[in-house]
């Protein structure tokens, strides 16, 4: 019996370690800590837009540990003037969450107000714990957790669905036929820019414009969406906020408006969250760490996003993004 | 260091919380340790990160109890199916304290001695007995 038992141990030990992940597959500690894959992107029409659109937020929060973490996108409603809806994302676990209710961009439209998660399947090997450890809490939205379980089902949570396919797409009740309009390379990642074909550009329609992202293959992150008449603005704000490498770079091709070239645009934002600066043609924003980030008067960038990335830089915990999203309700003068 | 130790770490990281969390667990005991003002009087490092992985391991499953019920699940589909003996057993690995779990690895895997898992886990060797006698105790249930 005892000669059964041990040889039983040993057996099943072999067979959970089987399933242990390979160290080559695992972001090592050196390249969490030389490129933390940490970011807070935010956008927001400003309050009073001359567009007259509602405001929204677009928070996107891919907090860092061991540690890339997962997706927030949300948005937020007219009523939120001082962006005091804030999402927080914090490690261990990784909770989203709402510090109040989010209240729908246009009243009565559900898809104006959504909360989209990463599936499992859309997070890096090494980091799909992430998503198990996942938890949406609001009462707004699901009034209760959001386990692994409702993401692998592709939970609806709020208005938006998850999906475990690896399309890895959202669904906020729109239409999700997309063109490819461009390529985008930040740091060691490529993306696709993607256009929504059933929402032409208009001056006030705005235009739905998505990112989607991937580094080394893999899809980290879906960013991007865009309604605003300035094509692009939200999403160049945030093409910025992934370049959180000292080395990136930002390289964009396809067709985009003339009136806001991306490159404009995604230089704004690197400039703004990194102080990056671009070269000659624009099209390449170089990676140049200006060891500060600089004013929003300056970029033009709307300065919340500015208080969001200059914590980013120094702490990519997202315990620190935590905090400066707290802080972010009270915006500097 | 990474190179050198991360398989078998993630591997004893496995053990100890599940494939899913092993990740998280090992690159925070990593940077755990390599943060630590003490690394430098370490006089074995290799044992020195199996006890950050398993002291992290155990705040994880502090911090986290619920995940249990997901690794259970994630032993597999069969882990559900009808009796066999080795599948009980990998559900009655799953049910050790993340301490048994490593005393068990450490002893049966690395075919330590209870004085060495004693060192690497900074316990009395007792305790290690103490934590082996008590584990394949539950073990043993899962084979009847």
């Amino acid at each position: 019996m005892t000669e059964q038992l041990d040889h039983s141990i040993r057996a099943a030990l072999e067979e959970i370690g089987d399933h242990a992940p390979r160290a080559a597959d695992v972001r090592s500690p050196r390249q969490i800590s030389e490129r933390p894959l940490a970011l807070v992107g935010a956008t927001s029409n400003r309050v009073g837009s001359r567009t007259a659109r509602p405001s929204r937020l677009v928070l996107i929060g891919l907090a860092t540990a061991a540690a890339f973490t997962g997706l927030a996108l949300i948005n937020w409603g007219a009523a939120d003037p001082g962006l005091t809806n804030v999402a927080t994302v914090s490690p261990s676990p990784v909770r989203f969450s709402l510090t109040s209710a989010p209240t729908p961009a246009v009243p009565g439209d559900p898809a104006s107000d959504s909360l989209v998660l990463l599936a499992p399947e859309t997070i890096p090997a090494g980091y799909r714990q992430i998503a198990a450890r996942t938890q949406a809490s609001s009462s707004a939205l699901t009034g209760s957790d959001l386990t692994l379980d409702e993401i692998d089902a592709g939970v609806v949570v709020g208005n938006a669905r998850v999906q475990a396919d690896e399309e890895w797409w959202f669904d906020a009740g729109r239409n999700n036929d997309f063109e490819r309009i461009g390529n985008v390379t930040i740091g060691d990642g490529d993306g696709e820019l993607l256009r929504n074909r059933a929402t032409p550009l208009t001056e006030t329609s705005g235009q739905e414009i998505v990112l989607r992202y991937r580094v080394d293959g893999m899809p980290v992150a879906i960013v991007g969406y865009s309604m605003e008449p300035e094509l692009g603005d939200s999403l160049t704000k945030i093409a910025g906020a992934i370049a959180v490498a000292p080395d990136a770079t930002v390289s964009v091709t396809g067709a985009l408006p003339d009136r806001y070239t991306w490159n404009q645009r995604a230089d704004q934002a690197a400039s703004a969250l990194l102080g990056y600066e671009s070269d000659a043609d624009g099209v390449r924003t170089a990676a140049r760490d200006r060891g500060g980030v600089r004013t929003s008067r300056r970029s033009g960038v709307h300065p919340h996003l500015r208080i969001l990335g200059e914590p980013l830089r120094r702490h990519h915990r997202a315990d620190t993004i935590r905090c400066r999203c707290t802080r972010h309700r009270n915006p500097e003068p | 260091m990474w190179e050198r130790f991360g398989d078998e770490l993630l591997r004893f990281a496995t053990v100890l919380v599940g494939p899913t969390d092993a990740p998280d667990v090992t690159i925070d005991a990593f940077v755990r340790a390599a943060s630590s003002s003490h690394r430098s009087d370490v006089a074995n490092q290799r044992a020195y990160l199996f006890r950050a992985v398993a002291n992290e391991a155990s705040n994880s499953r502090r911090s986290s109890q619920r995940r249990s019920a997901r690794e259970l699940r994630q032993l597999g589909p069969s882990a559900t199916s009808g009796p066999d003996s080795m599948i009980d057993v990998r559900r009655a690995v799953a049910d050790l304290s993340v301490r048994q779990r490593a005393v068990v690895y450490l002893i049966y895997w690395e075919d330590r001695t209870a004085c060495d898992v004693a060192s690497i886990l900074e316990m009395s060797p007792s305790s290690v007995n103490q934590h082996l006698q008590r584990a394949r105790s539950h073990l043993r249930k899962a084979l009847k």
